[in-house]
């Protein structure tokens, strides 16, 4: 077994060596099919992250009348949660509201010192809406509460995010469909192309009892590699695009919110290289069993 | 017609084993129109030589490939040293393949691979051991006196050294059956001696051999077990005999 996996290697190896121009278009092909695959996935782990984050964010927001009473403070949240659809409600005074303003100003917090005299801010609630789609009925509930001016909501954003991840995805699925399909169609063709340079030995071995798996141990090896190769390739272009994206987008748009290198590269370059190694084994033993008959 | 049991050996006493080592019971076997092989019973004991004669196109080549299971009968059945070759499942093909050491028509030597190369292959494909097949190789070579010409590539070998490092790698892993498809097919008649000596040398000692062949000096000089077919059907079988039967030859003279 040690010896049929070893021979296995170095013809397999051999053989990629061999035909090196074919075998350079089938890594190339697995490892442009790979990067495509990569890049939707790194994509739509983006969106949803971000959609999953606006969406765990204050929803709707409430804005008090300027007259309103704190001492009515109670009275308002037991209204605003009697409402159906409404998750949770958090009170925001106009003091700490302001005090969430100057954190964001962060150094330029001094800008505010004008209006910190006289805060013209309100009170506010803040809901969240455990089901997006009811964000709407939620808001126009509270927007009929007697303290409450006016009420703004991000639904918009939020669903628009969430279909575009949506038909990302879809997308995605078949494209990725397409380019596994051209992937097997080149890894087997470049395997066809071994056996038939081959074809004399492969002859002689069957007519002189070899096993099927002594004859297809190299071929599955060689489709496997070319699998595996191409993986490692687009992987490593993933890897090195996207932590140079992180930083020159961390430099300029800092409030995005984007994944961090890991996990999500680490579980990327996995899923690759499983990709990769499957499509190799499958199609270079697709053309093996197809082509070489014992 | 009682081809297999007409046969010499009939007069001894066999034990069960030596009986029918390849065994054809109402072979047919057909390309769309044409038999190439049609109702064939013949049985060749273990210790036989056999040659099998007739004219271009009779039906030789295919009765050994059905041997070795390179082809399957259309109809009737096959058996080879007790495995039963029309219904053999595809993952014991090689253990077949194993028993049964082929001289092909066309040599069938790798190119790319010396001669040394091209018997250890086959021993490599087995699963022979590194150190077997470092003894092995010398030997077989030996064999067939082509000692010294381990490092020479086919192309730079005559046709009848060409023949022998078949015939060696035919037998380098000590097949019990060896079959030959006109082994001296394009080869002087020094050469041709030589290669059919040498098949009976391995029968002598202990093989069992099926010699396909046009070459009718031989076969008459030899005096074996002679299987002759026309049109795929085996017209004569005689446990010693010359090319041709002395019925046709009589006939041809009668004319
Ligand atoms: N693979 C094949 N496909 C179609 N017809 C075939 C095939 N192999 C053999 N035949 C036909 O079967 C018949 C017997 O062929 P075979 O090769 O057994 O003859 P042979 O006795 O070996 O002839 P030769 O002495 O010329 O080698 C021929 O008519 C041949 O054309
Ligand atoms: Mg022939």
């Amino acid at each position: 077994m040690f010896r049929l996996i070893g021979r296995s290697a170095v013809e397999g190896l051999k053989s990629i060596w061999a035909h090196g121009l074919m075998s350079l278009a089938s890594v190339g092909t697995v490892a442009v099919s790979l990067l495509v695959l990569a890049v939707f996935l790194v994509v739509a782990a983006n969106l949803s992250y971000i959609a999953d984050i606006l969406e765990s964010q204050v929803e709707v927001v409430a804005y008090c009348r300027p007259e309103f009473d704190r001492h009515w403070e109670e009275t308002l949240l037991d209204k605003a949660r009697a409402i159906p659809g409404v998750g949770e409600v958090t009170f925001v005074s106009r003091a700490e509201a302001l005090d969430r303003l100057r954190d964001q100003f962060g150094t330029q917090a001094d800008l505010l010192s004008a209006v910190e005299q006289d805060n013209p801010l309100r009170d506010s609630l803040e809901i969240t809406v455990a089901n997006p789609d009811r964000i709407e009925e939620v808001a126009r509930g509270i927007a009929a509460i007697d303290s409450i001016e006016d009420v703004a909501y991000q639904q918009e954003v939020v669903q628009r995010l969430y279909s575009v991840t949506e038909a990302l995805r879809t997308a995605g699925v078949g494209l990725i469909f397409l380019l596994a399909a051209a992937t097997f169609l080149l890894i087997s063709n470049t395997i066809r192309l071994t056996i038939y340079a081959r074809r004399d030995e492969i002859e002689v071995m069957r007519l002189v009892g070899a096993t099927a798996g002594f004859i297809w141990g190299p071929l599955v090896v060689e489709g496997l590699l070319l699998g595996l190769i191409g993986a490692g390739l687009a992987g490593a272009v993933v890897f090195w695009g996207y932590s140079d994206l992180l930083e020159s987008i961390q430099a300029s748009l800092p409030f995005l919110p984007l994944l961090a290198t890991q996990p999500l590269m680490g579980n990327l370059i996995q899923l690759l290289a499983i990709t990769g190694g499957l499509l190799g084994l499958l199609s270079s033993w697709f053309s093996a069993q197809r082509y070489v008959r014992i | 017609m009682l081809p297999g049991l007409a046969c010499a050996q009939t007069q001894m006493t066999r034990r069960m084993e030596e009986y029918g080592l390849i065994v054809l019971s109402h072979v047919s076997k057909s390309y769309g129109d044409i038999n190439a092989l049609d109702d064939v019973t013949v049985n060749i004991t273990k210790g036989e030589f056999v040659f099998l004669v007739g004219p271009s196109g009779a039906g030789k080549s295919t009765f050994l490939q059905l041997l070795y299971r390179e082809e399957v009968p259309t109809k009737g059945s096959v058996v080879v040293d007790n495995l039963n070759v029309t219904r053999l499942p595809r993952r014991h093909i090689p253990l077949l393949r194993r028993k049964v050491g082929v001289v092909f028509q066309d040599f069938k030597l790798l190119e790319s691979k010396n001669i040394y190369e091209n018997v250890a292959f086959v021993l490599n494909v087995t699963g022979a051991p590194t150190k077997f097949i470092k003894r092995r190789v010398p030997q077989v070579l030996g064999l067939v006196g082509l000692s010294g010409k381990e490092k020479s590539y086919p192309e730079q070998l005559s046709g009848g050294e060409q023949q022998r490092v078949s015939l060696a790698r035919a037998i380098a892993n000590s097949p019990r059956i060896i079959l030959a498809d006109e082994p001296t097919g394009n080869l002087d008649r020094d050469s041709s001696w030589q290669i059919m000596r040498l098949l009976a040398e391995f029968n002598k000692r202990g093989a069992t051999v099926l010699v396909a062949t046009h070459d009718w000096p031989i076969v008459d000089a030899m005096q074996r077990r002679v299987v002759e077919i026309q049109d795929g059907k085996v017209v004569r079988d005689d446990a010693q005999g010359g090319y041709s039967s002395s019925v046709s030859s009589n006939r041809a003279l009668g004319r």
